[in-house]
């Protein structure tokens, strides 16, 4: 699935340009040692101001899902059907994303996943999607 | 207090009008009609921006094309809220002695105006989709929600057959409604049989796309009893916001409706218990039952089993609360940018008692909801018969 580049210069570009060096990396809060997502402004936890980076696990469970029949982006028109998700990080903040590596009956809620990265249409900026904890996966980690 | 003397609506679905400034032109003339005002009397004019239509200022298009120059020509950006939104603005304009005349259009032509094609993909790129956090993994508006849906089963046991109830409902009521988008009747195994759109949602959980929406007009409510016309007062409005985008969210179950209901309700001095109907906006079957239990009507999770029970239906033995009387947004229609408008002048209607067959036995109040993006933003207007 080649995705629809995010925007360059948004407020989220360095999460984007770090997935494409195989990193995961969300909004923390050296504050209140805590991660959030979206980026905000302040840490919406403890309101901090300028939030820093940190590299997460990207180790997690599918929270909802949903099979997207027809794709609406024309470069999506030959992926169709594939799955958008949202996934609830062990770091405590839900990703939107796709599911991939899976059938779609395969999956359930609740499903542990771990984080993988496919390009965009912005070679600079790979997008983190998540497939399956498999046994062998699980074994790597621990 | 303001008072809505005027309301106008023409058939829902695919319009025959050439385009989407005409659709405009009409629903005005009909409303300051019914209200026996004329153009020259509009010294407010409040527009939503239609995704048929491109106006750097919409609302001063349309004065331009109807040949007036009311003080004020503004459009509003409000979602799905923006009826509620454009009410309030109108009475805080009254209020403040800058108007004394509000028209109120909230229209849209993405069958007649535009493809149907280009609509859609329109809304994926620009609607409530993150351009950067959503957009690069390709979901559809249906999805979206879907995710919503799929959470909600997951939480609270609901079931596609309690969508299914919802679908069928509003059917029902609006095979009551000549304006209605769709009027024919179906049971569960047709829906059951309808194409899945984003699992678990199905093409008959989801609104349609539709030409149409609506025109008010309002003044004052001691203006209003001067011109001896039928209207309604304004009671009281209420509005909430906790996200833009899904991503955004606290909760993937439950959203800021309530919020809203009790700001409008604290400025009424007014219960829940006192409301006669709510119209309740259903861009898909899931939104009804999480807005229905984030409104209070029932406790969360419980709205599935309980419009399956008929406890929303417009009267019957287990009616605790009548909603969309007109076949909300899934069947009177979804006229774009203009959606919920519908929920407005269908309250009026029956406030008024002009609502035919679909006359509710008691409508001395009503409260209309609207909601902008994917449960982001909401404004609730309390209505009242003078």
């Amino acid at each position: 699935m080649k995705h629809p580049a995010p925007r360059a210069n948004a407020t989220s570009a360095f999460h984007f340009e770090a997935a494409k060096n195989g990193r995961l990396v969300l909004p923390y809060c050296e504050a209140c040692a805590k991660y959030h997502w979206p980026l905000r402004a302040h840490c919406p936890h403890c309101g901090s101001a300028d939030p820093g980076w940190r590299v997460a696990t990207g180790a997690g469970a599918i929270a909802s899902y949903s099979l997207v029949v027809r794709a609406v982006n024309p470069e999506l028109k030959d992926d169709a059907p594939y799955v958008i998700a949202f996934v609830e990080l062990d770091e405590g903040v839900r990703l939107f994303t796709n599911i991939v590596g899976a059938r779609p009956e395969d999956l359930h809620c609740g499903m542990r996943v771990q984080c993988r990265f496919e390009a965009s249409m912005d070679p600079e900026l790979w997008v983190p999607v998540f497939a399956p904890a498999s046994e062998l996966n699980q074994l790597h980690m621990t | 207090m303001v008072a809505i003397v005027g309301i106008a609506e023409l058939p829902q679905g695919r319009s025959d009008l050439p385009h989407t400034m005409a659709l405009h032109q009409r629903l005005a003339e009909m409303a300051l009609a019914d209200a026996g005002l004329k153009l020259k009397d509009v010294d407010a004019l409040l527009t939503v921006s239609p995704r048929s239509d491109s106006y750097l200022i919409h609302a001063d298009g349309v004065a331009e094309h109807l040949g007036i120059a009311p003080e004020v020509t503004w459009t509003v950006e409000a979602g799905g809220a923006a009826p509620e939104a454009m009410v309030d603005i109108a009475r805080g304009l009254i209020g403040a002695g800058r108007a004394k005349t509000a028209l109120i259009i909230a229209a849209d032509m993405p069958l007649g105006g535009v493809t149907r094609n280009a609509y859609v993909n329109t809304l994926a790129e620009v609607g409530p989709v993150h351009p950067d956090l959503e957009r690069p993994y390709g979901p559809s508006v249906p999805s979206m929600f879907a995710l919503v849906a799929r959470a909600h089963m997951q939480a609270y046991g609901t079931t596609p057959e309690h969508l299914a109830a919802v679908a069928i409902q509003n059917r029902r009521a609006a095979s009551r409604h000549p304006n209605a988008h769709y009027r024919e009747e179906f049971d569960v195994a047709a829906y059951h049989a309808s194409k899945m759109i984003a699992d678990p949602l199905r093409l008959l959980d989801c609104a349609p796309v539709s030409d149409g929406g609506g025109a008010i007009v309002i003044t004052s409510a001691e203006h209003a009893r001067h011109m001896g016309v039928k209207h309604v007062n304004v009671i009281s409005a209420g509005f909430s916001s906790g996200h833009m985008h899904l991503s955004g969210a606290a909760s993937l179950t439950a959203f800021g409706a309530g919020t809203a209901l009790d700001r409008a309700l604290a400025l009424a001095h007014m219960s829940r218990d006192s409301l006669d109907m709510a119209m309740v906006y259903d861009c898909f079957t899931i939104a009804m039952l999480v807005n229905l239990e984030d409104l209070g009507f029932v406790a969360k999770g419980e709205a599935g089993p309980a419009f399956l029970e008929g406890c929303f239906e417009p009267s019957g033995a287990a009616t605790q609360m009548p909603v969309n009387t007109h076949g909300g947004l899934l069947s009177h229609g979804h006229p774009a940018r203009a959606g919920g408008m519908g929920h407005l002048i269908e309250a009026v209607a029956q406030l008024r008692g002009q609502a035919g067959d679909r006359q509710l036995d008691k409508a001395d109040t009503a409260m209309v909801h609207g909601m902008g993006g994917v449960f982001a933003t909401h404004g609730v207007l309390i209505l009242g018969r003078e």
